[in-house]
């Protein structure tokens, strides 16, 4: 009797342990489902194909990218082709904006600070924050990041930029709906159109940003925005513009060091849309006289455009086309030195991506032959232009080719 | 207490197999118009970025509640990785019952250039096919009386 007993109590001994195992079996297999579903909300493709780069003062490469949910820098001092070992930038995982025209973005400071930049992509549909976090021990370390808008509603501030003048003031400028939620909560007679563009400063090398202001309404929604600076420091931005009748042109303005903005029309393509180009432009300065600029406009004319504005009458010159439209000629990176203009933009045909080069030996009066100078068959970022002791470089991610660095003629 | 997260486990579970957008790849352009041959089609690609298409995709689930014979393809060009968000929009629009995709190819710029060498990524991006398939591509948002005439052709 007592050892049916024992044998009755071994068996269901057993039985419960199984059933305790399979438990936990399940409770693992449904954590795993979870977790693969908030990754799924949480990063996009393992890791994205965009990249951004710049050089520092000794001429190492410092790059930045996203993946799996973190912004990531490294750096490489053989020119791109060895890279060191990535640090996370943020500290806890984000949805980071890399799609269209969205990238993370590094820029150095006179000083040697490592500043970045990206957008954290939020819940609600097109809202977001955007973020900036500095290295002062040469990208040893990052310091926690900040939003730099004190602005904190989830609404849209997306499409970062970042641009560091030769005095180290940090300029990091954004599209911004915080006008636009406000022109609907008042019911308006006047549809607000578009989003607007805010800006915000460091003037102690990215310790902490002043308030933010704006730049203009009705900018486009979804086209990154251009930086650079006039020879005293100043900003000078670049991007599209709602314009009447629902006409996306592109706009620059001169944002100077005590915050006057003065607005002008740069581009007459009157591209009629009401859509998301997911196109940005692009602007470097020339000499004494002002600035390149090219940019893409759809409709008829579909295509790539250069001209030149000058610094003040603001007045642009004729737009001359670039690259095949056909293959897609677009998301051009300009770069200028001295007299030398560098253009270069990405097309697409049956084969894969290939970036095109143009450069002007003259400030871009005359233009040589433009040539295939990077192919890949699998997806690939826009061209960077970059430059270490007035040299050109091209910068361009590929998946299939891996990071290219190529030294420009 | 277990069972309790074990349910709430269970509930997050079970959103991630909620998605049922079917894979958009460089061929399904073409199996899409077969399959719909002599039919009146529309395919439109949006994106959760695009502020436009949730406006269009409305306006479309509006004309086509009284216009049944005409076929509806939502494609999202984000990848599977927003699929949920994208999920969440899409089901604001009020569509009819319809085929969804969202794009299953990592080089993007070349799934695009597949369906369209014309198209340069703005969104929204809309092909109205008639009965006969003759196509009009529109980019951006679809003005009604455009949506009327080509409902009315």
């Amino acid at each position: 009797m007592f050892i049916i007993h024992f044998i009755k109590e071994q068996a269901m001994r057993k039985l419960n342990s199984i059933i305790r195992f399979s438990e936990k079996i399940i409770f693992l297999l449904l954590i795993l489902f979870c977790e693969t579903s908030f990754s799924h909300e949480g990063h996009s493709h393992g890791s994205s194909v965009v990249t951004s780069t710049s050089f520092d003062q000794l001429g190492n490469l410092w790059r930045v990218r996203e993946q799996k949910g973190f912004v990531i820098v490294d750096s490489s001092n053989d020119q791109g082709i060895n890279f060191s070992k990535s640090i996370n930038v943020n500290t806890e995982l984000q949805k980071i904006g890399t799609s269209g025209d969205a990238k993370p973005k590094i820029a150095i400071g006179p000083e040697g600070n490592i500043y970045v930049t990206w957008t954290q992509t939020l819940s609600k549909p097109y809202t977001g924050y955007i973020w900036f976090a500095r290295s002062k021990d040469h990208g040893k370390n990052f310091e926690l990041p900040q939003i730099v808008h004190q602005d904190k509603s989830e609404i849209t501030h997306r499409f970062d930029a970042i641009n560091v003048n030769k005095d180290g003031r940090i300029f990091v400028a954004w599209v911004d709906k915080r006008d636009l939620e406000k022109a609907k909560l008042q019911k308006k007679e006047k549809e607000y159109k578009g989003a607007a563009l805010y800006y915000a400063v460091s003037e102690n090398f990215g310790e902490s940003f002043k308030i933010e202001r704006k730049i203009v309404d009705s900018s486009c929604e979804c086209c990154r925005i251009a930086l650079t600076n006039d020879s005293k420091g100043n900003t000078i931005a670049m991007w599209r513009q709602l314009y009447d009748k629902g006409i996306r042109d592109h706009a620059v303005a001169k944002i100077d060091m005590n915050d006057n903005i003065v607005v002008n029309r740069a581009t007459f393509g009157g591209w009629k849309i009401d859509a998301c180009p997911h196109h940005g432009p692009a602007i470097s300065r020339g000499g004494d006289w002002g600035y390149h600029m090219a940019w893409f406009d759809g409709g008829d004319k579909a295509g790539l455009f250069y001209g030149r504005i000058d610094g003040d009458a603001w007045v642009s010159s004729p737009a001359k086309r670039f690259g095949n439209a056909n293959f897609q000629a677009g998301h051009p990176s300009l770069l200028s030195i001295n007299e030398k203009v560098y253009l270069a933009w990405k097309e697409i045909n049956e084969s894969g991506n290939y970036i095109v080069l143009a450069i002007s030996e003259d400030g871009g009066k005359n233009w040589l032959e433009a040539k295939t100078i990077k192919k890949t068959e699998g997806a690939s970022d826009y061209p960077e232009l970059i430059q270490f002791n007035k040299k050109a470089f091209l910068s361009w991610n590929t998946i299939k080719d891996g990071y290219q660095l190529m030294a420009l003629e | 207490m277990k069972l309790k997260i074990l349910l709430f486990l269970l509930l997050f579970s079970n959103f991630s197999f909620a998605y049922e957008f079917m894979p958009f790849e460089i061929n399904t352009r073409n199996v899409i118009e077969k399959k719909y041959l002599n039919q009146p089609l529309i395919i439109s690609f949006w994106s959760i970025d695009c502020p436009y298409c949730i406006d269009d995709l409305k306006k479309l689930g509006k004309a086509l509640s009284k216009n049944k014979n005409v076929k509806l393809i939502t494609v999202c060009v984000d990848g599977k990785e927003s699929a949920k968000k994208a999920e969440r929009i899409l089901n604001l629009a009020h569509l009819p019952e319809h085929e969804r995709y969202q794009y299953a190819e990592v080089d993007e710029d070349k799934l695009r250039y597949s369906i369209d060498p014309t198209w340069y990524g703005e969104l929204p991006r809309t092909y109205f096919y008639d009965t006969a398939h003759q196509v009009t591509p529109l980019s951006g948002k679809i003005s009604n009386s455009f949506l009327d005439a080509w409902l009315n052709k």
